[in-house]
């Protein structure tokens, strides 16, 4: 009994390849429901917008019904539920060279249906933050629709989207999990497997927590220089050194953020 | 553009409803070719709404505005008015630059940005042509050095003016100010308001809303007291204020002073 610490340390330095593949999918698994689920969140979020009233409401319904259910439990129905009722039923597909299981397939689209509905609300609010006086100016100098969309508000938009969209980034990189239920073979699913045999649940538990927490880390990195860049506009010096830029995100200082009124 | 009557702005009868409230009530005007005409009165009387009507900011419900010999927001079949698609309205807009109250500044784009985005995505300008006449505009209206500043960062009266330099960027035939200054700080109203003299000078035909009584006075060719949706009475400068043509007017006035 106790903790085995030559075990744990073991794991933690040399994962071994079957770990670093499930990492991989887990990695890959949270960008490709992200990705998916901003182009979903874009639509619907300029859908909750439209001047026609149908679009808005079939968009205000999938935000209601989603945001309603649980994570677990969509992910569960789209893999198993479908095919239950026969319906559909996920199969294996290979693109390039890569195979994707039909459980992983399923739980990317259930996530980034999921995320679809949260980032749907984050694009709304953004487009709505964007001064109604700055689209009026647009319009005046000659612009279309669609170029005043493309130059002015979407970029205005971004601004206000990308923090939380990064928040939610972060929740989706440890939402993964609930895939191991559908049998996506991530790190927590093999985590689940290995102390099964092994019967060290405690130390692999804290592998795997150890693992996540790096996840977020380098997220946490990248967001911060995403957001350095995008905040140019409100500061006087620029963050020049990259550590610079990252203690900007992390660290802002109080008269920046009341300046930003 | 060509002209009616010699006047490039001609507004007849020009009636605009927010729901159930008449805001613009019959308003006829008429501004020529480098004709500068000022827009007082009080808060309220429709001045922002009529120049908004013109730019098709906001539309109007009967009467008609030409611009240039153009009729603006509307085709004329036999009489009956069809608005004109968003495309042709776009199209409208062009010619026609707009200065606001609260500047409007692109706040995620520098100066020379705010000024080269119309002329580069809209007529299709090269960047270097583009940045050689915001270069230019940026040192007529004073404010060179701040060229790679962002809005945030300059002051009302900055901001005001390169407003102005961005919508001359687009060598507009009329430029429409609401109340340019009414947001600034008195000490910032006077470089702003020396700049639109100095637009006037040059010949720009221009509509200008301002509470500025001794700007209105100086630099107009013709001032308008617009009160209730209506025009009230208009005159040459020297009279419009020395004579008060009008018992309006007169008790206007009054108010200000
Ligand atoms: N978008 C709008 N919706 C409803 N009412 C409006 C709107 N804009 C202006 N109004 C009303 O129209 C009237 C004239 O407003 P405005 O043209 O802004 O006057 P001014 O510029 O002379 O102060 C006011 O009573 C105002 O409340
Ligand atoms: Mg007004």
């Amino acid at each position: 009994m106790g903790f085995d610490w030559p075990f744990f340390w073991s794991r933690l330095t040399d994962p071994g390849d079957l770990y670093m593949i499930a990492l991989g999918r887990t990695v890959l698994m949270a960008v490709l429901a992200m990705l998916l689920g901003l182009v979903i969140g874009v639509l619907v979020g300029f859908g909750r917008l439209s001047k026609f009233a149908p679009i808005r409401a079939v968009c205000a319904f999938y935000v209601w019904l989603i945001r309603g259910i649980p994570v677990l439990v969509l992910l569960v129905l789209f893999f198993s539920g479908l095919a239950a009722a026969g319906f559909f039923r996920f199969s294996d597909i290979t693109l390039f060279g890569i195979t994707m299981s039909a459980s992983f397939q399923a739980a990317v689209l259930g996530l980034a249906i999921h995320e679809g509905a949260y980032m749907a609300e984050i694009v709304r609010n953004g487009i709505q933050a964007v001064q109604r006086g700055q689209i009026e100016a647009a319009k005046s100098l000659g612009m279309g629709t669609f170029q005043l969309t493309r130059r002015i508000i979407l970029p205005q938009a971004t601004r206000v989207i990308v923090p939380p969209l990064g928040n939610d980034f972060n929740h989706l990189l440890k939402t993964t999990s609930l895939a191991s239920v559908i049998g996506v073979q991530e790190i927590f699913q093999l985590t689940e497997s290995m102390s099964a045999t092994t019967f060290k649940t405690f130390e692999l538990l804290i592998v795997v927590s150890i693992t996540y927490l790096a996840l977020t880390t380098v997220w946490n990195v990248i967001q911060g220089l995403i957001e350095a860049r995008l905040r140019r506009h409100e500061r006087d010096e620029q963050p020049t050194t990259l550590f610079a830029k990252i203690g900007y995100y992390l660290w802002p200082r109080g008269d920046a953020a009341m300046e930003r009124r | 553009m060509t002209d009616v009557d010699g006047a490039l702005v001609r507004a007849e009868n020009v009636h605009k409803w927010f729901g159930q409230n008449e805001v613009l009530k019959g308003v006829s005007l008429h501004v020529g070719r480098g004709e500068v005409l000022s827009i007082i009165g009080p808060s309220g009387s429709g001045k922002s709404t009529f120049l908004r009507c013109i730019n098709q900011l906001e539309t109007y419900q009967k009467g008609r505005i030409h611009v240039g010999g153009e009729l603006i927001g509307f085709e004329d079949r036999g009489g009956r008015l069809v608005p004109l698609p968003n495309r042709r309205i776009v199209a409208q807009r062009r010619n026609i630059g707009m200065v606001f109250q609260q500047f409007n500044l692109f706040w995620h784009m520098t100066v020379l940005e705010n000024i080269i985005e119309a002329p580069m995505l809209v007529l299709g300008q090269r960047r270097v042509e583009a940045e050689a006449t915001a270069m230019a505009l940026l040192e007529r209206v004073g404010l060179s050095e701040k060229a790679h500043a962002y809005p945030m960062k300059l002051s009302g009266g900055q901001q005001q003016r390169a407003a102005i330099a961005r919508a001359l960027a687009m060598k507009p035939d009329l430029m429409l100010f609401d109340e340019p200054t009414s947001a600034l700080d008195p000490e910032t109203t006077g470089e702003v308001l020396n700049v639109i003299a100095d637009l006037a000078r040059s010949g720009m035909t221009m509509i200008v809303v301002t509470h500025e009584m001794a700007f209105a006075r100086q630099v107009s060719d013709r001032v308008v007291l617009m009160e209730d949706g209506k025009v009230d009475c208009e005159a040459d400068p020297e009279t419009f204020f020395r004579d008060q043509p009008s018992a309006r007017l007169k008790a206007f006035l009054a108010t200000i002073h």
